[in-house]
């Protein structure tokens, strides 16, 4: 317990969990703080074209082959088995409507890359390695949840006799080659193809200032995270709660995937971060395209307001110590 | 000076649905559009601003001029286009002094 506690406290005291807290104070204080939206897009850019590099190159260097396939395959299966799981619990315990329960479920199937960047830092800074290969998951996380809301909605959709078309083209184009896939599958196969020394022509950019920049991206996920909270009235308690349930529901599934396909305890851990994550860029856009009247009101502030301060700050070195402790 | 009577139509749409609203315009008949990107303000919907990476806060506005014999048509693709997005259609009148541009 007291390494837990050990963990936990290092995880706070780092510069990008501080910008995290920084940024979110001033936006509790309505501060004039504020990043622009083009530099926020610039610093999002870099940061996943950065991890897709990196994620790449280790691959290269390594000798894992089809070994991770089994892997590759149960994060596709987690991310389109946790909707169906978020969808009943909603529908249990809160008011939600079927297409807002669809919604969500949709966000917390899918991944948060922010999330997923800072708890690679944490265990860098811990020492703990994990496989390479866990950033290709991370692209493949994105998308089957999108499919499971829409599946969840649709049943609706069919008792109204109003059966929406599933998937409309721009909707198709928008999941399959939305931005965030394009650079960390780009950024992994480019990676992946120069290896090592490809990565060490661009290390001074893309690999030395990450954390400055991964702070300045926290900063203003801070900012934007308690805008979202602070403008959330339709939130129920039931909903927040569900909010900081739901991720733990999902690094316990994350966690039990890694160890059965056999990821070490960083790996799991990632894992675990993974499943309990929710989405706030991929999801939302393909959402809003596809079921307009669900509303974003409750699924952003929701995935952006409580579930990711919950995973940055208690959820990652909590999943951590916990799988460092089982493993071990 | 001579000047030309024609409408204004002004769409403020959710981002994402914006190339839906261009494409409704153009195949109704409208010349040309611009797009204001990154509005903020509230609504129905409450507040409405960019929320850095995912559309789904930031708002566009669409704006057309277009002859008045097909304002309506314009109008009523753009409603369809929108759908049950979030949005704000209007139209006003205008003088252009190129007509030959419309």
């Amino acid at each position: 317990m007291a390494d837990v506690l050990a963990v936990a406290a290092s995880n706070l005291v780092s510069p990008a969990i501080l910008a995290f807290l920084l940024g979110g104070l001033a936006g509790f204080l309505r501060s004039d703080l504020e990043i622009p939206e083009a530099i926020a897009k610039g610093l999002s850019i870099y940061l996943m074209l950065a991890i897709g590099l990196k994620g790449g190159a280790s691959l290269a260097s390594s000798d894992a082959g089809m070994s991770i396939l089994p892997g590759l395959i149960a994060a596709v299966l987690l991310s389109f088995l946790i909707p169906y799981i978020a969808f009943f619990l909603l529908r249990m315990t809160t008011r939600f409507s079927t297409i807002d329960s669809a919604a969500v479920s949709a966000h917390y199937g899918s991944v948060s890359i922010v999330t997923f960047v800072t708890a690679t830092q944490f265990l860098t800074s811990l020492d703990i390695t994990y496989e390479a290969y866990i950033i290709a998951m991370v692209a493949l996380m994105e998308t089957p949840a999108i499919v499971s809301g829409l599946l969840l909605a649709r049943k609706k959709g069919a008792e109204n006799g109003t059966k929406p078309p599933l998937f409309q083209p721009e909707m198709l184009r928008e999941i399959l080659f939305n931005g965030s896939i394009m650079l960390l599958l780009g950024g992994f196969v480019i990676g992946w193809a120069t290896g090592e020394q490809g990565l060490e022509t661009v290390a001074p950019f893309f690999v030395d200032p990450f954390q400055g920049v991964l702070c300045l991206f926290l900063l203003d996920m801070g900012l934007v995270a308690a805008h979202r909270l602070r403008t959330a009235s339709s939130l129920s308690p039931s909903a927040i709660a569900f909010g900081l349930y739901m991720p733990i529901i999902g690094a316990v599934l994350g966690g039990a995937t890694g160890y059965a396909v056999g990821l070490s305890a960083g790996g799991t851990t990632l894992l675990a971060v993974l499943a309990a994550s929710a989405s706030y860029i991929a999801v939302p856009a393909a959402i809003r395209l596809a079921l307009p009247k669900a509303d974003p009101g409750i699924f952003i502030p929701l995935s952006l307001g409580v579930t990711f301060p919950f995973n940055v700050l208690v959820g990652i070195p909590l999943y951590a110590a916990v799988i460092a402790t089982l493993y071990s | 000076m001579q000047m030309f009577t024609k409408k204004k139509i002004e769409v403020v749409v959710e981002a994402i649905y914006a190339p839906r609203v261009v494409e409704a315009a153009k195949n109704a008949g409208a010349k040309g559009y611009t797009v204001l990107p990154n509005l903020q303000g509230s609504g129905t919907h409450g507040d409405r601003r960019g929320s850095g990476l995912s559309g789904a806060f930031e708002n566009v506005m669409v704006i057309c001029v277009v002859d008045p014999s097909i304002a309506s048509t314009v109008m009523t693709a753009i409603k369809e286009a929108i759908g049950d997005a979030i949005g704000v259609l209007y139209a006003s009148d205008v003088e252009v002094l190129r007509d030959e541009h419309f």
